[in-house]
C-alpha cells in the first residue's frame, strides 16, 4: 500500500464539510445593507426608465393590452429576487442582480446594480421571461385561490402562456393548490386578479 | 500522509438572507471514494482508481442560475492509478450543474422548474432512500440532501478467455421538490473514469386530464452547465465529433471539427451522425507510449430533441466563454451570452447541454378509475449524458 492510503481510508466513502470556494465567496450572498442598496437603485432606475422616452425600445417588448388589466391599471410591480454577482471576470467589485416582474407591461426587468458606485449598470427586459413569484404575489395567490393555510401548506408555480392568440397570453398565471391529497389545483391570473380555472 | 490532509474537516456554515424565503444555510461538501470498494468493516485493497468531488447545495433564491435550488459540483477529480508511485489525480471538471428543467406543454404553456417558476428546494433525504441490500455501502450525506451509494456496476470487461472484472460505481443523487414533480438528479462516478449525469422525472402530473388529451402532454428538458478543467482550462480544445457515412457503401469516416467553427454558439445533436463533443487538453498527456493528450467525450442519451419558439432550444449544445461573474448562468438566456460570437481559442469555456423526456400520460400515471393525478404517480423516466474518458488512461483500465 503506497504512502497516503491509511487502512481506514482505503475502500470507503469519505465525507468532509469544507470551506466554500473563493469563487463562491466572491459571488456570495449580499448583506442586508447591500440588498437595500440594490433595491433602492433598481427601484429608482425602473421608475426613471418608465418615464424616459429613449427607453421605448425596452418597454416596446411589453404587451400593451396588459395595461388594461386590473393589476396593470394599478401599476403593480414587484421585486422577485436579488442576488450578488461579480461585475466582470477579474473584478472583485460587488454588484447586485435585481429581478422584477412588472404588470403594466408583462415584462421581467433584470437590473445589474454596481453596489460600490450605487448606480445601474445595465437593464434587460423580456416578455414571458421565467420569473418566480414575489412574496406579494404568493400572498395574493393564496387569497384568490382561497388557500388560507400557512404558505408551507400550499404548493404553487408560475405558468407562462406562450400562445399569442390565447386570452391569457403574457399574463401572470399561477397554479396553486393545498398540499393535501385530492386537493384541486386552481389556476390564478394575477394580471386580472381572478381565478380562471378551479380544476386546472 | 499528504493525502490524509485532505480529510481534515473544516466545517463552515454561512447564512443567507433571501427575498423570498427565510435564512438558509450554505455549506460545501467533499466526497472521496476509492475503488475497489468493500463493504464497511472489510479491509480494502490498494486503490486502483478514485474520485474526489466537491459540491455545494445552493438554496433557492441564493444564486443566479435561476430561482430554485441547484446542486453545484465545483470540483471533480479522478485518480487514474499511480504515477511515480504516487496517486495520479487529474481535475476533470470545475463546474457541473443541472441548471434548468424546462417543461413545455402541448397547449403552449410553460414551466421553468429551476429558472423561474418558483423557489423550489431539495427534498431532505432519509435512510429509507438507501437500499438495505444490493449496494456495497450507502448513506445520506451530512447536508441531509445528497445520498451516496457505492454499488456493483456489472461487467467492466470480459476477455477472450471469458474472465471478467466487475465494475463499481459511486452514485450521488438528490431530489428537487418541484411542487407536484420530483426531479431526481444523479451523478454516477465509475471506477474507469466515466461520469454519467442523469435527470429523472417522477411524482404527480400537474393536470388531471384524460389519457390522450393534449393538455396533459409535455416534455421535461433538463440542461446541464459544465466547465472542464483537464489541467489547464484555457487550453482546452472543443470539437464536434461525427460519423460521416459514405452513402455508396458501408464505409464511413470520423470527422473532428471545431465547435461552432471555433466561436461562441451552438450545435445540434444529429442521430444519424452519432454527434458527440470532445474536450481535449494538449498540455495534459497520458502515460501511453507514445503519449496522447487527455480528452473527455460527451455522449448524449436522448430519445429526441426539443424545439420551441425559445432561442435556447435552437441547439442541443451551447458554448460560451467562462468568467462572467455569475451573469451567464441562466440557460434561457444562453443565446444572449453567445450573441457576440467571441472566439473560443485560448479561453476557458462553459458548455451547456440539454436533453429531453417526452411525457405522454398513460393510465399507469393514474389510479384505477378516472384521471385524478392524486390517485397515481408518473413512474420515473430518465435522460442525461455520459462523460467518457478518451485517452485519459495510458492503457486499458482495471485490466493488468
Amino acid at each position: 500500500m503506497p504512502p497516503g492510503f491509511g487502512r481506514c481510508f482505503g475502500g470507503f466513502l469519505f465525507l468532509v464539510v469544507v470551506m466554500p470556494t473563493p469563487f463562491a465567496q466572491a459571488q456570495g450572498p449580499l448583506t442586508p445593507a447591500e440588498q437595500e442598496i440594490a433595491r433602492n437603485v433598481e427601484t429608482a432606475s425602473i421608475f426613471e426608465l418608465k418615464r424616459n422616452p429613449t427607453a421605448t425600445f425596452l418597454l416596446a417588448k411589453g404587451l400593451p393590452k396588459l395595461r388594461e388589466t386590473s393589476s396593470g391599471r394599478e401599476g403593480k410591480s414587484f421585486i422577485v429576487q436579488i442576488n450578488g454577482v461579480k461585475l466582470g471576470g477579474d473584478s472583485d467589485r460587488r454588484s447586485g442582480l435585481v429581478i422584477r416582474y412588472d404588470y403594466p407591461t408583462g415584462l421581467t426587468f433584470r437590473s445589474l446594480v454596481d453596489l460600490t458606485e450605487q448606480k445601474l449598470v445595465e437593464v434587460k427586459a423580456d416578455l414571458n421571461f421565467p420569473t418566480a413569484l414575489a412574496k406579494e404575489e404568493v400572498q395574493r395567490t393564496t387569497e384568490l385561490a382561497e388557500l388560507l393555510e400557512a404558505p408551507w401548506q400550499v404548493k404553487m408555480l408560475a405558468v407562462i402562456d406562450t400562445v399569442p392568440t390565447s386570452p391569457t397570453y403574457g399574463h401572470r398565471l399561477v397554479a396553486a393548490w393545498r398540499d393535501v391529497p385530492r386537493a384541486r389545483k386552481v389556476l390564478v391570473d394575477l394580471s386580472t386578479d381572478a381565478v380562471i380555472k378551479r380544476d386546472y | 500522509m499528504r493525502i490524509d490532509a485532505v480529510y481534515i474537516a473544516l466545517a463552515c456554515v454561512i447564512t443567507w438572507s433571501g427575498i423570498a424565503s427565510d435564512v438558509r444555510t450554505v455549506s460545501a461538501t467533499e466526497v472521496t471514494q476509492f475503488f475497489p470498494a468493500v463493504a464497511p468493516g472489510q479491509t480494502p485493497p490498494q486503490p486502483e482508481s478514485g474520485w474526489r468531488i466537491k459540491y455545494e447545495i445552493l438554496p433557492a433564491g441564493s444564486h443566479t442560475y435561476g430561482s430554485s435550488a441547484v446542486w453545484e459540483l465545483q470540483s471533480v477529480e479522478f485518480m487514474r492509478g499511480y504515477k511515480s508511485g504516487q496517486p495520479d489525480w487529474i481535475r476533470i471538471l470545475d463546474n457541473l450543474v443541472l441548471a434548468e428543467m424546462y417543461v413545455p406543454y402541448y397547449d403552449g404553456t410553460e414551466i421553468f422548474d429551476i429558472g423561474g417558476s418558483y423557489f423550489f428546494n431539495f427534498v431532505n433525504a432519509n435512510s429509507s432512500y438507501i437500499p438495505s441490500r444490493g449496494v456495497i455501502s450507502g448513506e445520506v450525506l451530512s447536508d441531509g440532501i445528497v445520498a451516496a451509494e457505492v454499488a456493483d456496476d456489472h461487467l467492466r470487461w470480459m476477455d477472450t478467455s471469458n474472465q471478467v472484472r466487475r465494475g463499481q460505481v459511486l452514485e450521488l443523487w438528490a431530489t428537487l421538490d418541484a411542487a407536484n414533480y420530483r426531479y431526481i438528479i444523479k451523478y454516477e462516478f465509475s471506477d474507469d473514469g466515466t461520469i454519467r449525469a442523469r435527470a429523472g422525472g417522477t411524482a404527480q402530473n400537474l393536470r388531471s386530464v384524460p389519457v390522450g388529451n393534449h393538455e396533459g402532454m409535455h416534455l421535461h428538458s433538463p440542461a446541464w452547465r459544465l466547465e472542464f478543467n483537464l489541467g489547464a482550462p484555457a487550453s482546452n480544445k472543443l470539437e464536434v465529433v461525427e460519423r460521416q457515412p459514405d452513402p455508396s457503401s458501408a464505409a464511413a469516416h470520423l470527422v473532428h471539427r471545431p465547435f461552432a467553427n471555433g466561436f461562441e454558439g451552438g450545435e445540434i445533436w444529429n442521430a444519424e451522425k452519432f454527434t458527440s463533443l470532445m474536450v481535449t487538453n494538449a498540455q495534459t498527456m497520458n502515460g501511453h507510449e507514445p503519449p496522447h493528450p487527455v480528452s473527455y467525450k460527451l455522449v448524449s442519451l436522448r430519445s429526441g430533441s426539443l424545439r420551441t419558439f425559445r432561442e435556447h432550444t435552437r441547439y442541443d449544445f451551447w458554448v460560451a466563454r467562462a468568467n462572467r461573474g455569475g451573469l451567464e448562468r441562466r440557460f434561457v438566456e444562453i443565446a444572449d451570452y453567445v450573441r457576440n460570437r467571441e472566439p473560443l481559442d485560448g479561453y476557458p469555456v462553459v458548455l451547456w447541454h440539454s436533453t429531453a423526456l417526452h411525457h405522454v400520460p398513460r393510465t399507469e400515471d393514474f389510479g384505477a378509475k378516472g384521471y385524478n393525478t392524486w390517485d397515481g404517480l408518473a413512474i420515473t423516466m430518465w435522460t442525461g449524458f455520459d462523460l467518457m474518458p478518451h485517452n485519459l488512461w495510458g492503457q486499458t483500465p482495471l485490466y493488468r
